[in-house]
């Protein structure tokens, strides 16, 4: 082996070393799982007693049962109801945080506190908030003459009630994003604009805007992950009711693993949110052109 | 000399170590759920046992995350010794997985004859009973007296009675077009109650030789029920994680739930209004489940079984009894209900009622489809409530049929 070839191989030995207890843990906490995943799926297995093969039952059993598609149906109508709200306001919010003052300090906080608490008291305290005959939503409503509204109860108001919740537990996080984008904004185009004789108004439009877009995209993708993946709130305040109005595939995953110990076909059900996920991103992806990485 | 006297010196230290070792305390694990606290009963045990240490260890908030809890260690090998089990499901799938003792192999029969059969029947499967029960309860039907003397009416004694009187009670106390005051709830746990009132009716559910039937007529009839529950709006529509705090503040004449709810309902009530309890109502006959939890024992080895067996035995004891009495749950022994404590409840009359319900109780195996039936018919529970119009006999099918795959792939 000549000696340049020697020390090329040695550089990337070298470099493979370094990546090894970064590489060990995601082999072994994502990797192994997944392919573990997709194997058990081809099995019938409780967690307690033996796998029995049953090869692509589980799959036949899944695309045959309508429960499977509303799930897919409602998981996408999680992201059609919160992903824009949170992209908009989130922008709105962090051009009215903008401003460098102590009383915005105290906003931002404010803000972005529902994103570092507990779901599980988050949720409970919206419980007592969407309750139907004494909830201070409905009291609130009473005081303006609004009949009372059964929240959490019906299958008609039960998702977008927690939709709101979703939108605003991340709409603080969002706008702290946005914030950091628009402050990367150069000083010197803002000028360059106001010179120009650009409103206000204009200037977002025209300029923050357009210049804020890889935040936009980087918060499009993050916030549709965490969509998809949304349990907690579901799990703690409805359960997945009433009637099934608010189970999305996570929680229709949970309910067959930990629920009905049906550990292969939950595994069936985990791919099928794999793909969902990786198809929804390829398709934001495609959105990428639109992107402007000019600072 | 040097030689001899190292020698001795190594074999003096050896055999202290083993002797330390020997005199070291056997410790035995206990999973219980995040609320349960039995401190008191394990120190009078290890007190009485020297050298056994019983380590509690507090494994989760529900019966269901106790299972997850019991799965998981399986499957890592890593079971305690002994479990607080929630009858509800698990059970049958870790004995056919050979990790659990049956109780015939740690008990005489003597000490089984102790325990009342009807509660034996919810911990056997395949004619094996598997655990000892332990926190036992069972539904009952709470009123708000207050409420109902008001109203002029009487305790319901049926299914009919109780249906007729929960809808006399609905109201619009502020006349906003919504409904203020209900008839009747239940608790979150929904299948619970539905399988008492199909006996009621002359109904199954699982018989004797494990056939599952969800499609008889008297299913059907209970679902009928509860959809004119709904829409005469005498029931709140999904209402049910919410019913015990709707029922303590007064928003509701009936509250169906367990009867170790009592301690909690009297401490919310509080000066609100009279709680009354009655017993669970019938129709063609009288039948209620058993709830709660048991004590099971998973292999370990002989010695380990051994002790676990002496604990358990304890626990199950009128001594051993006292967190679980206090709590508000059923005696399910013959001893305990000789015991003083319980006579002394007999007294009361609101425990009188309660603990007069075990006159009633009808055991049903256990079965590997528990967990399959208990979640389908919560959705079908939910499903019914949020459309009482939907197709009964249908849905009901469709969970007989999920039900008979379930049990093709066991």
């Amino acid at each position: 082996m000549k000696a340049r070839t020697k020390r090329l191989l040695m550089h990337e030995v070298k470099g493979v070393a370094w990546t090894l207890p970064a590489l060990s843990f995601l082999l072994l906490f994502t990797l192994y799982p997944m392919v573990n995943a997709v194997i058990t799926s081809f099995y019938n297995w409780n967690l307690t007693g033996r796998k029995k093969y049953i090869g692509l039952y589980n799959y036949k059993k899944l695309l045959n049962s309508p429960e499977i598609w509303d799930s897919i149906g409602r998981t996408v109508q999680y992201v059609i109801y919160i992903l824009p709200a949170t992209l908009i306001l989130g922008f709105v919010l962090a051009l009215l945080l903008k401003k460098a003052s102590k009383l915005n300090v105290v906003f931002r906080t404010l803000l972005f506190t529902p994103r570092v608490s507990s779901m599980v008291a988050i949720s409970m305290v919206w419980i007592f908030i969407y309750n139907p005959q004494y909830g201070l939503l409905n009291s609130i409503l009473g005081f303006f003459g609004i009949a009372p509204i059964r929240w959490l109860n019906t299958p008609e108001t039960a998702l977008p009630s927690l939709c709101i919740i979703a939108i605003w537990r991340m709409l603080g996080y969002s706008a702290v994003v946005y914030l950091g984008g628009i402050q990367n904004i150069s000083e010197e185009v803002l000028e360059a604009s106001t010179i120009d004789g650009a409103n206000a108004i204009q200037t977002v439009w025209h300029i923050t805007l357009p210049l804020t877009t890889p935040t936009a995209f980087m918060l499009m993708i993050l916030n549709t992950i965490e969509i998809l993946k949304m349990f907690t709130t579901i799990n703690v305040m409805t359960q997945g009711g009433p009637a099934m109005s608010t189970t999305n595939l996570v929680v229709m995953l949970y309910e067959y693993a930990f629920r009905r110990y049906q550990v292969g076909y939950a595994s069936a059900i985990a791919l099928v949110l794999f793909i969902l996920i990786l198809a929804i991103n390829l398709l934001q992806m495609a959105l990428e052109r639109f992107v402007s990485y000019d600072s | 000399m040097k030689k001899f006297v190292s020698l001795v010196l190594t074999l003096c230290l050896t055999l202290s170590l083993t002797s330390f070792a020997l005199a070291e305390d056997v410790t035995l694990e206990f999973w219980v759920r995040n609320s349960d606290d039995f401190s008191n009963e394990i120190a009078t045990f290890e007190a009485a046992n020297p050298g056994v240490k019983i380590k509690q260890v507090q494994v989760g908030a529900n019966y269901d995350d106790l299972v997850a809890k019991y799965n998981a260690a399986q499957v890592a090998g890593n079971l305690p010794q002994v479990a607080l089990v929630g009858q509800r499901h698990g059970i049958p799938q870790w004995y056919d997985a050979g990790v659990l003792v049956p109780a015939a192999e740690w008990m005489t029969e003597e000490e089984q004859a102790d325990v009342m059969d009807n509660f034996w029947v919810r911990y056997t499967y395949n004619g094996v009973r598997l655990a000892v029960p332990f926190g036992s309860s069972s539904p009952v039907l709470w009123y708000n007296k207050t409420m109902l003397d008001e109203l002029g009416l009487t305790v319901p004694e049926t299914l009919t009675q109780l249906k007729e009187a929960a809808i006399k009670a609905v109201k619009d106390v502020d006349g906003d077009g919504a409904t203020d005051i209900y008839g009747v709830n239940f608790n979150s746990d929904t299948p619970w109650y539905i399988q008492p009132m199909v006996w009621c009716l002359g109904g199954n559910v699982i018989s004797e030789d494990g056939t599952i039937n969800m499609t008889s007529d008297e299913m059907v009839k209970v679902f009928e029920m509860l959809a004119e529950l709904v829409s005469t709006g005498a029931l709140p529509a999904n209402q049910h994680s919410s019913a015990n705090a709707d029922f303590c503040n007064g928003t509701s004449l009936f509250y169906i739930s367990s009867c170790a709810s009592k301690g909690g309902l009297q401490k919310n009530i509080g000066d609100k209004f009279e709680l009354g309890v009655a017993l669970f109502p019938g129709e063609v006959t009288r039948n209620v489940c058993i709830g709660g939890n048991g004590l099971a024992i998973f292999k370990s080895t002989p010695e380990l079984e051994e002790l676990s067996a002496k604990f358990v035995k304890f626990m199950i004891s009128v001594e051993g009894m006292g967190f679980q009495l206090t709590q508000g749950y059923m005696p399910f022994t013959h001893s305990q209900f000789a015991s003083e404590l319980i006579q002394e409840r007999l007294q009361d009359p609101m425990w009188n009622i309660v603990l007069s319900q075990v006159d009633y109780i009808k055991g049903q195996n256990i079965h590997p489809a528990d967990s399959t039936i208990w979640s389908e018919m919560t959705n079908l529970i939910s499903a019914v409530e949020a459309d009482p119009t939907l197709d009964i006999p249908a849905a009901l099918q469709k969970i007989q049929d999920a039900v008979d795959e379930f049990m093709l792939l066991y």
